[in-house]
């Protein structure tokens, strides 16, 4: 299981747009990649745990992402309503960065609010899809699900239940396909979770 | 995390729900099993039916030898199957038996007419409550009272789905504040010349 501070960890790699207040004529080498020239007033792209940064030293205004305003994350919302599958969003970290910039950054996201209570709804909702589903899975005893375009923060809120679900009912399972003549001819009606139990995941 | 839900032989449940005890009575006579010899089937009481509790272990050795017989127990007998059956949820299992499904899975390994029903059961049982633990671990703060009806096996589920809901309630509320270094990083020498540099 991983903390939900290391995957902020990892979306602290995406990368976002900000606007310098200061100018700095060479490139910034990093190993995630070379960053700059920095200019005051031109708008560059940096990963966003240089631009919290920048930000904390009040040096720079960060620009909200693309997807992040009211009437596209209500859009959003609205597909993801319509849709039985889970729909692709714009990025993988939605919750954690709109964590992130809200949190430091509040003053240069217009709406702020009401994004985080668009982002909330749209996480409640997928959330609520994939209880159902893993819920689903595991009375069907299905032995193969793909769910497309899962976000690792979601992955994570059923990573410690749903392996161990698994194996136990693997165990419960494991002697009925021992020797017992009468299991035969029922067996081959019931799907058994066994060993070939996969459950793949895509993002 | 992934804890190791199988039996194994040192495993502190499986050594527990081996311990439960099952209503038996002898249908040979067992000869050097000290006080156990007493219990003599041919002795024709109709009055005094010999029965006795035995733990699950012993019995596995006198099936063996087929000298024994014995009953589902309570949790397991067919009314209790009809029970789980009709809704698994409303069942306070760990009240009905600590160890249900580690015990039920050994009893249904013994041979008994009704072993295969008690799988059956115990399967769809737990199929039937998986989302009603999750539910619980999930969403209610206050948990003690649906915790306690748990069995030992859904109890280990339930603690680590708990823990992990309450890291992400407390990322959302409180933010992720500063990760630490690993104590097997901080003894790499490569860092500590780097820190003593650094305080020079």
């Amino acid at each position: 299981m991983m903390h939900p501070a290391e995957i902020e960890y990892m979306a602290e790699n995406e990368i976002i747009q900000i606007v310098p207040t200061f100018n700095h004529a060479s490139h910034v080498h990093l190993i995630c990649g070379s960053y700059g020239p920095f200019r005051a007033g031109l708008p560059l792209n940096v990963p966003i745990w240089v631009a919290l940064n920048l930000r904390q030293k009040k040096t720079c205004r960060i620009l909200a992402p693309d997807w992040m305003a009211v009437d596209k994350l209500q859009e959003r919302l609205e597909e993801e309503k319509a849709s039985k599958f889970f729909t692709q969003l714009p990025t993988n970290f939605y919750l954690e960065i709109t964590q992130m910039l809200l949190t430091v950054a509040s003053e240069d996201i217009p709406q702020g609010n009401d994004i985080k209570t668009a982002v909330k709804d749209l996480w409640d909702l997928r959330i609520a899809k994939l209880r159902s589903s893993v819920d689903l899975f595991v009375k069907e005893g299905r032995v193969q699900a793909s769910l497309n375009h899962l976000t690792p923060m979601e992955i994570n809120s059923v990573r410690p239940i749903f392996p161990d679900t698994l194996d136990a009912l693997m165990t419960l399972h494991e002697h009925i396909n021992s020797s017992d003549d009468r299991e035969d001819s029922s067996q081959s009606s019931v799907a058994t979770p066994s060993s070939s139990t996969s459950f793949s995941l895509s993002l | 995390m992934y804890r190791n839900i199988k039996p194994h032989y040192f495993s502190i449940d499986a050594i527990m729900a081996a311990q439960e005890k099952i209503q038996c009575s002898f249908i040979k006579k067992v000869e050097c099993v000290d006080f156990l010899d007493s219990f003599n089937p041919e002795k024709d009481d109709e009055e005094s039916d010999p029965k006795i509790e035995l733990p699950l272990w012993m019995i596995q050795v006198f099936l063996a030898g087929k000298s024994i017989q014995f009953d589902m127990p309570k949790a397991y007998n067919e009314i209790y199957r009809d029970v789980l059956t009709a809704d698994a949820n409303v069942v306070d299992l760990f009240k009905l038996c600590k160890h249900f499904y580690l015990f039920g899975k050994f009893l249904s390994q013994l041979e008994h007419r009704e072993a295969y029903e008690v799988r059956r059961t115990l399967i769809q049982t737990f199929i039937d409550r998986f989302k009603q633990t999750m539910d619980w671990a999930q969403n209610i703060d206050d948990n003690l009272p649906c915790f306690n009806r748990l069995d030992c096996l859904e109890r280990l589920i339930f603690n680590d789905a708990r823990v992990a809901q309450q890291h992400l309630n407390t990322y959302l509320t409180e933010g992720s504040g500063q990760m630490e270094i690993a104590a097997m990083i901080l003894n790499y020498r490569k860092r500590k010349m780097h820190e003593s540099r650094v305080l020079e």
